[in-house]
């Protein structure tokens, strides 16, 4: 900014005086011609002719206020001009930065009373700006005193945010005076005096409840519409089953009486009744393929994954569409290396998937051959597939034909269908088949000469979790040890989840051992000494409690990590108690100063800072006094909760180092404080030791079994979050005894 | 030649099925509902049994279970038949303790290898 005055040299009077003069004297609007130069700068030196260079003078503002300036005098003979800048804006930057700020954001002390906030917020909540500094947050807002749950919300994340924590939020929702209800996005962060002490808390919200309406009405409208898509694929599937039942009939009883004509001799009549016959045949592996294709869109097709030996397969293939083939004087050749062995797919998706494309290249060739070869092979990863190919000489296809040939409901073109029949789904069948299965299928043809699909399988089923879809973070995470070399064994009476765990821990570099019982796995953690184990809760045999229980009770393989998992295959749904290792009730000293000495290892590794905080979450007042003294005398400082909401709270106030977790209290339990404790993505780090009372009751198991299943209608995780919240447990687990290994073999 | 029970509700494929078996020289005793094909193959004591599985009052795999369950008929071989080629179906039917599975409408060739197969 700069200022520049002309006056009169004689009689000192004002005669001009730019915009930039006017708004930093606050004469915005006035006219100040005629005025002296005194009104402006009260010690103006009688004479100036002595300055050549800048001088320091005071300025007077129109409210009276003073601002300091350098001013530089010009003087010609008559006039004189002033060119003034200000030593110090006559305002706060800072706080007109706040002001002006284009967000909702305010500032508090710890108590919570503002300190300053922006016009966007007075304006979002239709507040007083110069009568919010001092009023505590709490009162300002009238939602506190008529929401008390609100106000404990808010209270604990004060609380968070003072002990130097960021809390942050997408959805809160804020009741409007209109009764309707807004939505805020918000952040709530510590702020630090010079000294770094925290001086309170300022909170930034964002009002999304447009843009969340929006996604409502996105959502809503997406699930209507796969609603609809699913009653469409339900109807069909359903149509489908209806119109099989009577073909049942068409089919068989032209059968019989074309086996009775054939033995009558009414060859003729024989003739007619096989044509029905096989109009019936045919209709019904139209409605086969619409019950396909609908179970496929419906997400209702399962696989049933299967050793199957390829040879007889192909035995079996060629067995039942030779004499299609050769229908339409065609040849059929067999062709591929002698014993295929064996692989793991479902077999009547690949018995299918070979029958659909004989079946096309016998129907599109003439005088021809039909080639089904098959081979082994293994690409860059050392990954087996087994390939599959169907070549014909017959019409073949052009470019664009080739492009369409893998999309329901088309062939090459409608005439095609008119010539030759079909639903034009075969290949589309084929394809979902094959990708089902972690392969595929591709074309290549010329036309006039001929068409062949190949098909690619997997010799053994993939993970899932192999492919690159799966979340980069969750590969991003980091791992304690570079090279894991643990023994895992995984306990579960679900072989198909037990594969899963087996092949996902693998990848890991984990050695998997399995058991799918409780009584096995007892035993072969005695043989085996796993470095952890993997626990399903929910079994047949044995409860994964009882066996946790044996398994504590055994002085041997109480040490063992045991994370307890459960995959509910059916609806894709796991859950993990989350708990990292287990004690016994009554406290065994030993093993506790055991189980102290690794946490206080790991958190030394992991080098996190603070104290050795540790939270006692137990309801049993005795109990927990017990606790707390002897954790005391191993150099803990210990925080006591009595139940699962106080443990939050706490939790909230103050992150420990480390939770021990009784599971049976009143409010709120042990599962349902895991449950809330592990919404917060932060808070997966702080390992929590559950106590468990080792004398349980069958009906103590009913209940915690309960409990689990109770959590799981709730719905955790998908499979694969699951999976890799298993994971990383494991390394957690197993981060510290792998270098306490490391230094008993240096011994 | 063997004896068969053919559990079925649906008239047409008893018939149909019974008529069938009986050309190819087996004797054919039909049962309407699950409980009557549990009923009957402790009184008939057939050869071998041929269950629907979406049978009246008592099911087809609750039926075989049944059978299997019991020491006097745990040993006839079941032929499961049912109209839904859903994958699971099958894995359902075998471990109902069926000995068989097929699907229907019934290929009669592949259903008498399958049923010569049992009785050999």
């Amino acid at each position: 900014m700069i200022c520049i005055v002309t006056f009169c040299n004689d009689s000192g009077r004002i005669e001009s005086a730019n915009a930039d003069a006017k708004a930093l004297f606050g004469y915005d609007g006035r006219d100040i011609r005629h005025d002296s130069i005194e009104t402006l700068f009260p010690h103006w030196p009688a004479d100036t002719t002595c300055f050549d260079s800048p001088i320091d003078l005071e300025g007077r503002c129109a409210d009276g206020s003073v601002v300091p300036c350098r001013v530089e005098i010009l003087r010609s003979n008559t006039t004189s001009t002033a060119i003034c800048q200000p030593l110090r804006e006559n305002f706060d930057v800072r706080e007109r930065f706040v002001q002006y700020a284009p967000t909702a954001v305010a500032m508090f002390d710890r108590q919570m009373n503002y300190l300053l906030a922006s016009q966007q917020w007075a304006s979002e909540y239709g507040l007083d700006l110069d009568d919010l500094p001092g009023r505590s947050h709490y009162d300002v807002f009238p939602l506190f005193q008529t929401d008390p749950e609100s106000r404990d919300r808010w209270q604990r994340r004060q609380n968070a945010c003072l002990s130097g924590r960021v809390e942050r939020g997408d959805d809160e929702p804020f009741p409007q005076a209109d009764g309707n209800l807004a939505w805020y996005q918000w952040e709530m962060r510590p702020w630090r005096t010079a000294t770094g002490a925290i001086g309170g808390a300022i909170l930034w919200t964002n009002n999304i409840t447009q843009t969340k309406q929006i996604q409502d009405e996105l959502y809503c409208a997406k699930e209507a519409a796969e609603a609809a898509n699913r009653s469409k694929s339900t109807f069909l599937a359903n149509m489908s089953h209806e119109l099989r039942t009577p073909l049942n009939a068409i089919i068989g009883y032209s059968e019989m009486l074309g086996e009775d004509a054939q033995d009558e001799g009414y060859d003729d009549i024989a003739a007619d009744l096989n044509k029905i016959r096989a109009a019936g045949q045919h209709l019904l592996s139209l409605i086969n393929d619409i019950l396909d294709i609908s179970k496929i869109e419906a997400g209702r097709m399962d696989l049933y994954i299967e050793s199957f030996d390829i040879s007889s397969l192909l035995a079996e293939v060629q067995a039942t569409t030779v004499p299609a083939i050769e229908n339409n004087n065609n040849q059929f050749q067999l062709s591929g290396e002698g014993d295929l062995g064996a692989m793991c797919a479902d077999l009547t998706k690949v018995r299918q998937i070979l029958i659909n494309l004989l079946s096309n290249a016998a129907k599109f060739t003439h005088d021809g051959t039909v080639t089904l070869s098959a081979y082994r092979n293994t690409d860059s990863n050392g990954r087996g597939w087994v390939v599959f190919e169907v070549a014909d000489t017959g019409i073949g296809m052009n470019d664009e034909q080739i492009e369409n040939v893998f999309t329901a409901f088309s062939q090459a073109d409608a005439s095609t269908t008119r010539k030759y029949g079909g639903t034009g789904l075969g290949l589309a069948i084929t394809r979902h088949f094959c990708q089902m299965m972690g392969g595929d299928v591709t074309a290549d043809s010329t036309p006039e000469r001929g068409s062949t699909f190949t098909v690619y399988l997997p010799a053994e089923p993939l993970d899932s979790i192999d492919e690159p879809t799966s979340d980069p973070s969750a590969t991003a995470t980091p791992t304690p040890i570079a090279q894991p070399s643990g023994l895992v064994l995984a306990i579960d009476d679900d072989p198909n989840t037990l594969d899963l765990i087996s092949r996902r821990l693998s990848k890991e570099g984990f050695h998997v051992e399995t058991a799918c019982s409780g009584v096995e796995g007892l035993k072969r953690a005695r043989e085996l000494k796993p470095d952890a184990i993997v626990l399903d809760v929910l079994m047949e045999d044995m409860s994964g409690w009882a066996v946790l229980a044996a398994l504590k009770a055994d002085a041997e393989l109480a040490d063992i990590p045991a994370i307890v998992a459960t995959i509910v295959d059916e609806k894709n749904l796991g859950f993990t108690l989350g708990a990292s290792d287990y004690l016994l009730k009554p406290l065994d000293n030993q093993r506790l100063a055991r189980l102290l000495d690794k946490y206080r290892q790991r958190r030394i590794l992991g080098s996190i800072p603070g104290e050795n905080r540790i939270l006692v979450v137990e309801d049993d007042e005795m109990t927990r006094e017990m606790m707390r003294r002897t954790l005391e005398k191993f150099g803990w400082n210990v925080v006591e909760a009595c139940d699962g909401r106080a443990a939050l709270d706490a939790v909230a106030a103050e992150p420990p180092n480390l939770i021990l977790l009784d599971l049976m209290m009143p409010n709120m339990d042990g599962f349902q404080f895991l449950t809330e404790f592990r919404r917060t993505g932060n808070w997966r780090s702080i390992p929590v030791v559950v106590v468990t009372a080792m004398e349980l009751t069958a009906a103590d198991y009913q209940r915690l079994d309960g409990s689990v299943a109770h959590i799981l209608e709730k719905g955790a995780s998908t499979r694969d979050e699951l999976l890799h919240e298993v994971r990383d447990r494991l390394f957690a687990s197993l981060a510290p005894r792998a270098d306490r290994g490391d230094l008993e073999m240096g011994q | 030649m063997a004896k068969i029970l053919l559990v079925e509700d649906n008239e047409m494929n008893r018939d149909m099925l019974s008529r069938r078996l009986k050309r190819k020289g087996h004797v054919v005793v039909v049962a309407t509902d699950g409980a009557q094909g549990v009923e009957m193959s402790l009184s008939e004591a057939p050869d071998l049994i041929l269950m629907d599985m979406g049978l009246p009052v008592m099911d087809g795999w609750e039926a075989t279970s049944t059978i299997k369950a019991k020491p006097e008929t745990k040993k006839i071989p079941v032929i499961a038949l049912t109209a839904h080629a859903i994958a699971g179906d099958r894995e359902k039917c075998l471990a109902a303790g069926c000995d068989d599975y097929d699907t229907k409408p019934v290929e009669f060739p592949r259903l008498l290898s399958k049923i010569e197969a049992l009785l050999s």
